[in-house]
């Protein structure tokens, strides 16, 4: 990349704009030619960090423990799969198994309707003798309710008396 | 039809389809492409090359089982790179690796094979300009450490696997605007501390 090309692209390379290739060529420029380097500021200098930086080789090894890994962990999955489902579910998609948990589920239910049916009692018998106690007690307890508004009416009273006591002027 | 068209805008997303479809070779091909840009993103955030390596094997093994949901509404880079930032901020946020992490610090560099990239201008860098670099290597990695978590990821997306701040932006799952800001503020902090040894490079 010449000095040219560089200069011409320094600003959207500065502004984050490029990427890939274009950005790399223009930092290794940088990095190699004093006078496009000293148009960058003190902060700037910084954007030749990477260059300077030290690189990691992958090991030689790392595709194949990686493959040996993959099939590790491709082996595994259906086996974790099959230990987190709480209950088969596939199973149920056997028809003869399917049949016959359809067929038990009928009985059961049928089964329950039938025991609600004959355990039904309609009411049909007459008043027991303790509701009838109360229903023939509700005169008392209506005289009940007066008593206690006599009471409040008592209260009345004594704020009445309350305002007349000599030389007050009476309810405020 | 439209996963198509946006696939053959993007040759990772092409291959993302065919594996989709049942074709292994095309894993194999993915796994090629972005094996070492993905140990080297690792890297920059746990300074092991075992670790790094999990990470990465991790990240690709995600990949294998997300392939039957994948859709290739955005660039497969993309996509990749969000899994790998959340991979390396779950192991990093492991006790077992702040732990690790502390014994590391005094041989962060004595991975054998871990090189500065050559400068091809200048041929070949004489004996005092490796050290310099060296040096520069490994004031950046402990600058790079100290960064807010945001602000490492983003200059790492940014400036090391080289995504534009659109493609940042779309991995964060945060605006523009935010990443240009998590940005400006980790090459303040980074130039505070490495500008008196880079002038002495430069």
């Amino acid at each position: 990349m010449t000095c040219r090309e560089t200069q011409a692209q320094l600003e959207a390379f500065l502004n984050g704009k490029l990427s890939g290739e274009s950005s790399r060529s223009i930092r290794r420029h940088l990095a190699s030619c004093n006078s496009c380097a000293a148009l960058l500021s003190p902060e700037d200098l910084i954007e030749l960090l990477p260059v300077l930086d030290e690189t990691i080789q992958p090991s030689a090894g790392l595709q194949a423990r990686f493959h040996a890994r993959m099939e590790a962990h491709r082996r595994e999955q259906p086996e974790k799969t099959r230990r987190t489902l709480p209950f088969d579910w596939r199973a149920l998609g056997r028809p003869a198994r399917l049949i016959g948990a359809g067929a038990l589920a009928t009985v059961l239910v049928a089964a329950g309707i039938i025991f609600e049916i004959r355990s039904y009692r309609p009411y049909a018998t007459a008043p027991s003798e303790v509701e009838m106690t109360i229903a023939g007690n509700l005169p008392l307890l209506q005289d009940l309710r007066v008593i206690e508004n006599l009471e409040m009416l008592e209260d009345f009273d004594s704020i009445d008396n309350l305002s007349t006591v000599p030389g007050s002027s009476g309810l405020r | 039809m439209k996963e198509a068209t946006e696939a053959s805008l993007d040759r990772d997303a092409e291959l993302m389809l065919r594996f989709k479809a049942g074709d292994q070779d095309a894993f194999n091909a993915l796994f090629d492409r972005h094996c070492a840009p993905l140990v080297n993103f690792a890297y920059r955030f746990v300074r092991s090359r075992e670790l790094a390596e999990e990470l990465a094997q991790e990240v690709f093994l995600r990949v294998y089982d997300a392939a039957s949901g994948y859709h290739a509404t955005a660039r497969f880079t993309t996509w990749l790179y969000r899994i790998a930032t959340n991979v390396c901020l779950n192991e990093m946020r492991r006790p077992r690796f702040r732990v690790a992490h502390e014994s590391l610090d005094s041989r962060q560099t004595q991975d054998c094979d871990a090189v500065p990239f050559e400068l091809p201008d200048k041929g070949r860098p004489a004996a005092d300009v490796l050290i310099q670099r060296r040096a520069i290597a490994d004031a950046l990695q402990k600058a790079l450490q100290e960064l807010p978590d945001k602000q490492r990821i983003a200059f790492v997306l940014n400036k090391y696997q080289e995504l534009s701040y659109s493609e940042v932006a779309e991995v964060m799952a945060v605006s523009e605007k935010a990443v240009k800001s998590l940005i400006h503020r980790a090459k303040e902090a980074l130039a505070a501390t490495l500008q008196p040894l880079m002038k002495e490079l430069l």
